[in-house]
């Protein structure tokens, strides 16, 4: 939080059909639907306090419209808008209630093509279910996978060292993890701006803002397993896992919307503090980067993009 | 019930059991041998991308990214979003399978 950008707070997904899109963020997923409006569903998680973090929206595509990053106060947001614009980044000025409940949002365009925004104030209605004073552990009716958080994104696009100056310089976020090939250029990059391993990452690819997956967190092992079962009693499309990544060595798995959006969940994962040296991976070792069991790459992983 | 599904692959043709009431796609997924490619199961990413050359089917919505109203005029669809409601015909645009 080097520049006060604090975590992922939103992420806006366009679906095909919102209904069958609910049956997996809401009854699947287990995120809350708080409120509807016109095209778009607004979902969260239950440990998060802010009204909302997963947005979907009725398209004729599928795939990632923006996705927000929360910064500390309205003057932080006013000094990163500035230092977007002194890096050489066009920014878009989006007036507060565009989204419902929140504050205004700076807009910009990264290098590798995808719509990134910051913002600074969203109506925080706590965490969901249970009180601000003497909290219970947990609440009672969640359903399906009872995920915990939006966690990141992982993203797909082709200038990666673009993304990643202006992430480091401009945002303030760290380099955690890359994966390079033989010449040390970088094919992937985890960014931080937390203790957590990655708060979004890319992989290099010829297209521009492609969108590989978003990503919610879950407390154990034994829930990706639960997952894994409701993904099956769901009969979900399953990607691939339960497996371990070496990236950030978390244990995950991975499906897809009803529009081919992809999903992950996960547990566990590396913790990241700004004086640890960057994890490497090797693109040689890239299968078991990727899946740490299996040790095999897997062609979907790498090309089923929305 | 089922259908029987043919598949052009050059001047060669496969033709094998399919059901009634899922999409194509999902019906030879099962098998483990999927003779189209598959992706995401759900309209959005475009690789099961197929032309129907003989056939009826009623689809569900598609990613404009990958195919369009042309497209769609032509038979050019995604096989995981077309169920068929006859038996088909259809040619493979992407050959490679992973599953």
């Amino acid at each position: 939080m080097k520049k006060g950008v604090m975590r992922p707070g939103h992420v806006q997904i366009r679906v095909l059909d919102l209904d069958e899109a609910l049956d997996h963020y809401r009854d699947l997923l287990g995120l809350i639907e708080v409120a509807r409006e016109n095209d778009r569903v607004f979902l969260k998680a239950w440990t998060e306090v802010d009204e909302y973090s997963v947005v979907l929206r009725q398209a004729d595509t599928a795939g990632m419209d923006f996705m927000g990053f929360k910064v500390l106060d309205e003057g932080t947001l006013d000094n990163l808008r500035q230092a977007l614009i002194d890096y050489g980044v066009a920014v878009q000025d989006i007036p507060a209630g565009d989204l419902p409940n929140c504050g205004r949002r700076v807009r910009f365009t990264a290098p590798t093509g995808h719509n990134f925004e910051l913002f600074a104030t969203k109506n925080q209605t706590g965490k969901w279910g249970i009180a601000d004073r003497n909290p219970e552990a947990w609440p009672r009716d969640l359903k399906g996978m009872k995920a915990t958080r939006f966690d990141h994104c992982l993203l797909y696009g082709d200038d990666i060292d673009g993304v990643l100056d202006l992430f480091v310089e401009v945002l303030g976020f760290d380099l955690a993890e890359q994966v390079i090939d033989p010449e040390n250029n970088k094919v992937g990059i985890f960014l931080t701006c937390s203790m957590k391993e990655h708060d979004v990452a890319f992989i290099k690819h010829e297209e521009k803002d492609k969108f590989h997956h978003a990503s919610f967190y879950l407390n154990t092992w034994e829930d990706v397993l639960r997952a894994a079962d409701l993904i099956s009693m769901h009969d979900a499309p399953l990607d691939i896992g339960p497996t371990r990544h070496g990236l950030t060595h978390g244990q995950t798995i991975y499906f897809f919307d009803p529009s081919g959006n992809r999903t992950e969940v996960f547990a566990g994962g590396d913790y990241f503090y700004p004086d640890q040296k960057v994890v490497t991976w090797e693109v040689e070792q890239l299968g078991k980067a990727i899946f740490y069991h299996d040790r095999q790459l897997n062609e979907r992983f790498l090309s089923v993009l929305t | 019930m089922g259908f029987t599904l043919h598949i052009v692959h050059g001047d060669q043709l496969d033709s094998q059991a399919i059901a009634a009431d899922l999409p194509l796609l999902h019906s030879l997924a099962r098998t483990g041998h999927s003779p189209i490619k598959v992706g995401c199961k759900g309209g959005g990413c475009g690789v099961c991308k197929v032309r129907v050359v003989d056939g009826s089917y009623a689809a569900k919505p598609m990613s404009k990214a990958h195919i369009n109203d042309n497209d769609k005029a032509e038979g050019i669809v995604l096989a995981c979003r077309i169920i068929p409601t006859s038996n088909l015909t259809v040619v493979p645009m992407s050959t490679t399978t992973n599953e």
